[in-house]
């Protein structure tokens, strides 16, 4: 074998494949973005919750709160005040405000309930607060601050709401599976007692 | 009276009544449904399911108030020996006709062991709720 043929072949055969790699990358960046229904069939599903199991926590917590009938009790709408969202999976990237978000629209729709955002950890505005100020501050109407400032007017909550994602890890030899649901219950803050308590619908991932 | 008079009131009872039970036929058809309890209310034609009728299989329906809320429930069965993959998805209508903007119309993922039986279950976003529809499709893992 002549020695240039020798030394060619692995040279060609490399640049054969970075040819290959490179067309493929350069293909994988000029495919179009697509876009899709984000829970329909196009959509993905991962060993994590997916966006579509987040508006299936929310759903079906939010139709567990409203069918149990304790809403009845208190006066309607009555106010509620967001406590504790708490992740305790072992997933960092979840978004907690997504599912309590849509919780607290669907919430609001029924017109039962009505959020403060000025306690909590959720929502929270803090203009109401600064606006109280305004009284002091000679650049402002003084007459508007007085009629349209939280002076002694502000809603006091009469419940709390709290939240955990949860999930339960379990495997054999070769399979691996996490199980994640939402938990939320519900305290009256005027006496501390758990008035509604619930669990979403389970979700399983096995890989 | 006449005989041609006495024929044209024998054919005129004869079309009421053939009307009547015409009628009767149309009231029960209504609540007809398939492997249904008393009450269960007619679905052909809120329910799309174009893909999957021959595996996830609606058998009945029920209409409900649950603490003044349109519910919902869609009973199932896989009529296949294999697992069923599909989807559901329900929308929700006025008096009027219109659609209820709300957060619940997406799809959730269920899977139906073969020869299971299953519910599909629903609530009204509101109490403007009356009407609803459901679409139910297959998806892939």
């Amino acid at each position: 074998m002549p020695v240039s043929a020798s030394v060619s072949a692995p040279f060609s055969a490399r640049f054969v494949l970075a040819l290959v790699f490179t067309s493929l990358a350069c293909s994988a960046c000029n495919t179009p973005p697509k876009r899709i229904d984000p829970t329909g069939p196009e959509a993905i599903t991962t060993e994590q919750i997916d966006y579509s199991e987040l508006r299936e926590f929310a759903d079906s917590l939010t139709q567990e709160m409203l069918t149990d009938g304790f809403l009845n009790a208190y006066p309607k709408p009555v106010i509620m005040q967001v406590s504790t969202i708490e992740n305790k999976t072992s997933i960092s990237t979840i978004n907690t405000e997504m599912v309590l978000g849509r919780i607290r629209t669907m919430l609001r729709k029924d017109n039962r309930v009505r959020f403060v955002a000025t306690l909590g950890n959720d929502a929270r505005d803090s203009s109401v607060r600064e606006n109280t100020q305004l009284g002091n501050d000679p650049m402002f109407n003084q007459q508007q601050a007085a009629e349209r400032t939280a002076q002694g007017t502000a809603t006091v909550p009469m419940l709390s709401v709290n939240t955990q994602i949860l999930s339960a890890y379990e495997r054999t030899n070769n399979v691996r599976q996490t199980n994640y649901e939402m938990r939320m219950w519900i305290v009256d803050l005027r006496n501390g007692e758990t008035v509604w308590e619930g669990f979403s619908n389970a979700v399983g991932k096995k890989r | 009276m006449s005989s041609p008079s006495r024929a044209i009131v024998n054919s005129l009872v004869a079309a009421i009544l053939i009307l009547s039970i015409g009628s009767c036929n149309t009231a029960s058809n209504v609540y007809a449904t398939k492997n249904a309890r008393p009450n269960a209310i007619d679905f052909e034609s809120k329910i799309s399911n174009p893909f999957l009728k021959d595996r996830v299989d609606v058998t009945s329906c029920y209409v409900g108030d649950a603490d003044g809320l349109l519910r919902v429930q869609v009973n199932i069965s896989n009529t296949t020996s294999a697992n069923a993959l599909y989807m559901y998805k329900f929308t929700w209508y006025d008096a009027s006709g219109l659609k209820v903007s709300n957060n619940s119309d997406f799809w959730t993922r269920r899977e139906l062991n073969g020869g299971a039986s299953s519910e599909i279950v629903g609530l009204g976003p509101n109490k403007a709720t009356v009407d609803w529809r459901l679409e139910i499709r297959p998806w892939d893992r």
